[in-house]
């Protein structure tokens, strides 16, 4: 059997792993434009601060593909995909044959048509590359401009500001974080940014970057010019379909999937940023864009390409993130859209002194969402009772009383079935039946 | 491979496994020292109450580890050699993905080194400490074939 990945990131690269793991002899093939051996793209920011180094950029030890015989092609570009001769193309002409292909292509910055974001000086945040840039720059700059407040945008504000440059952030929503975190929350986190010496703009937008070769000043909406010699745009990430779309694969947002997290292209299978997998707390098709979710699908769909039917159960969309040190946790529906169909949904949130919050969120009775502000360590058990789409009409009180454990809906959490936790489960059961 | 068994039934809640735990990771690893250092060591398990019962919680070291899938860092990982999901806290960054995803919250967040915190098995001890505390036996450690 011969598999071929393209793109060697968390969701290719978790596959070639599984696959190795499950069939020992298949040949694997990833294929990354990338130049770089798999490293962490959630650590650019970390890097920009100076907190992590080259070595802790990478996640394997060198030497892992050849002991793992995964045949790398790095710093080349997938260009089609033939489903009829099954075979990819590569930009240097070669044919890459295929019994089972799997699209793990992630996501490319959105990049708004701002007049000037071509001058020297802005940047977008999605490789190391990227981030090598964005230090390098830093190290003579003083001012920066982070255009949108998303998480993106608030990890990039974050490391410049640690690595000692005056930081504005502007949104063009009413509050940071807008996707990630609901109106009470983005406040907390707003004040913090404030009380740490971020400039924070809502409702306003960068319209100009100016300067001559290199940016100067940025215009902003209302008219103020401010200067800055970095600016860093985050306005979002666009799976990258194209592949898909060319050869003929189903697309929405993203790839759509299957519960096989198969494309409507046979063999064709497709995991992490690019795909529209099933989310659990909308209990709709998403894009849901994280480390986690893509790890998880690689390991899904390639028990599938092994010829191993598995179930994808869905992942709940979610975030974790430290704003000036307070840690907050956000997961599944967050702020209901009230314009659609918001009238089911109940919110019931507690706010105590300092910065912590909870809220959860409701429908039908049943979580499907929670905030965490300031207090977070157990998300984890909120999280597997959303999974679990169990009710318990004592959940939502006891959460805001931060007063549950695990030990408090075991019941629920460990009837339903999910795909990850056979281990737990059944030490869970053992405890249960108090071992002997 | 051995693994930590709970006996539900025979737990009181005396807390004497968090203690244990404690002393263990702690720096003197004496208990009238210990008290004074700061941050003050912490448990890794902890004995909640629920109704009547009393559960001792932990890291039950899950294969297929969703805490490992969620890690940005690479800290968090299999130790393959003891079968044990370890976290090497030189290389959490502190991003709480893992206390995100845990099902049974078995991850804390350090208060003053602001690490990821969890059971470790005492990979240096004979027997895990919270085990040679438990004075009901109520935990016990025994190769996971013998057991299930
Ligand atoms: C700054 C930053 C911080 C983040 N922080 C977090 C976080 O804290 N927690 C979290 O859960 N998530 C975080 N994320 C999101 C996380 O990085 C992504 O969800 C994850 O990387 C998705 O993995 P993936 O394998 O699906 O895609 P990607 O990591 O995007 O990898 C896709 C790879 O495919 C390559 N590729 C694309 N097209 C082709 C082609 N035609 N031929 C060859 N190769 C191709 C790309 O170059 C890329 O290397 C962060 C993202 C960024 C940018
Ligand atoms: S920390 Fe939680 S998720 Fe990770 S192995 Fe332990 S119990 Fe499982
Ligand atoms: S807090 Fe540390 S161990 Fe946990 S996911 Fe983040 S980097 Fe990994």
């Amino acid at each position: 059997m011969k598999h071929v990945i393209i793109g060697g990131s968390a969701a290719g690269m978790s596959c070639a792993e599984t696959l190795r793991r499950l069939d020992p002899k298949c040949e694997i093939t990833i294929i990354s434009d990338e130049a770089r051996p798999f490293y962490s793209r959630c650590l650019t920011s970390y890097y920009i601060a100076g907190k992590i180094g080259e070595r802790d950029m990478l996640l394997r030890d060198p030497g892992f593909y050849e002991a793992r015989r995964l045949d790398l092609i790095m710093g080349r570009k997938a260009v089609s995909v033939d489903p009829r001769k099954k075979a990819v193309v590569v930009d240097d002409g070669s044919e890459i044959p295929y019994d089972r292909l799997l699209l793990a292509t992630g996501g490319r910055p959105k990049l708004p048509d701002i007049p000037g974001a071509g001058k020297r000086g802005v940047f977008t945040l999605r490789t190391w590359d990227d981030a090598v840039a964005i230090s390098e720059r830093a190290k003579t700059a003083r001012k920066a401009v982070v255009v949108g407040g998303g998480l993106i945008g608030m990890k990039v504000a974050g490391a410049l500001r640690d690595a000692g440059l005056e930081v504005r952030v502007v949104v063009a929503s009413g509050r940071v974080l807008s996707q990630t975190l609901d109106d009470e929350a983005a406040a907390i986190a707003r004040r913090l940014l404030e009380a740490h010496g971020f400039a924070v703009d809502t409702r306003c937008d960068v319209v100009e970057i100016e300067g001559d070769d290199e940016v100067r000043q940025v215009r902003l909406q209302d008219g103020r010019r401010v200067d800055a010699d970095l600016v860093v745009i985050g306005k979002g990430v666009d799976p990258e379909v194209g592949l898909a779309k060319a050869c003929g694969a189903r697309v929405g947002r993203g790839i759509i999937v299957d519960e096989h997290l198969k494309t409507s292209v046979p063999d064709i299978h497709a995991a992490g940023d690019v795909a529209e997998a099933y989310d659990m707390a909308w209990g709709e098709p998403r894009v849901n864009a994280m480390w986690t979710a893509a790890t998880s699908q690689g390991q899904v769909a390639a028990h599938n390409m092994a010829g191993i039917p598995t179930r994808y159960p869905g992942s709940v969309g979610m975030n974790s993130i430290d704003i000036c040190g307070v840690p907050f946790i956000s997961m599944g529906v967050v702020s209901p859209r009230r314009d659609r169909d918001g009238n089911d949904y109940v919110e019931l949130a507690r706010r105590r002194a300092g910065n912590w919050y909870r809220k959860v969120v409701l429908k039908d009775r049943v979580i499907c969402g929670a905030v965490f502000a300031g207090v977070v360590d157990k998300a984890g058990v909120v999280l597997a009772l959303i999974r679990a789409r169990a009710r318990r009409d004592d959940a939502p009180e006891r959460i805001l009383a931060d007063d549950f454990t695990y030990a408090t809906f075991m019941d629920v959490i460990d009837e339903k079935g999910r795909y990850f936790q056979e281990g737990g489960k059944r030490n869970v059961q053992r405890i249960m039946q108090g071992g002997y | 491979m051995k693994e930590i068994f709970v006996r539900l039934a025979r737990c009181v809640g005396c807390r004497q496994c968090e203690i244990s735990c404690a002393l263990v990771h702690s720096e003197s690893r004496d208990i009238h020292q210990a008290v004074w250092e700061r941050p003050l060591p912490r448990q890794r398990v902890r004995v909640t109450r629920e109704g009547s019962e009393y559960y001792p919680l932990r890291c039950f070291h899950c294969e297929d580890a969703p805490c490992i899938g969620a890690c940005i860092s690479g800290a968090m990982h299999l130790d393959e050699d003891v079968g044990t999901v370890a976290c090497d806290t030189a290389r959490c960054v502190r991003c709480w993905m893992c206390v995100m995803v845990c099902p049974y919250g078995s991850i804390r967040i350090h208060e003053g080194q602001k690490v990821a915190l969890k059971c470790d098995r005492c990979p240096d001890e004979d027997e895990p400490a919270c085990v040679r505390g438990c004075p009901t036996r109520a935990l016990l450690v025994n190769e996971r074939a013998l057991v299930v």
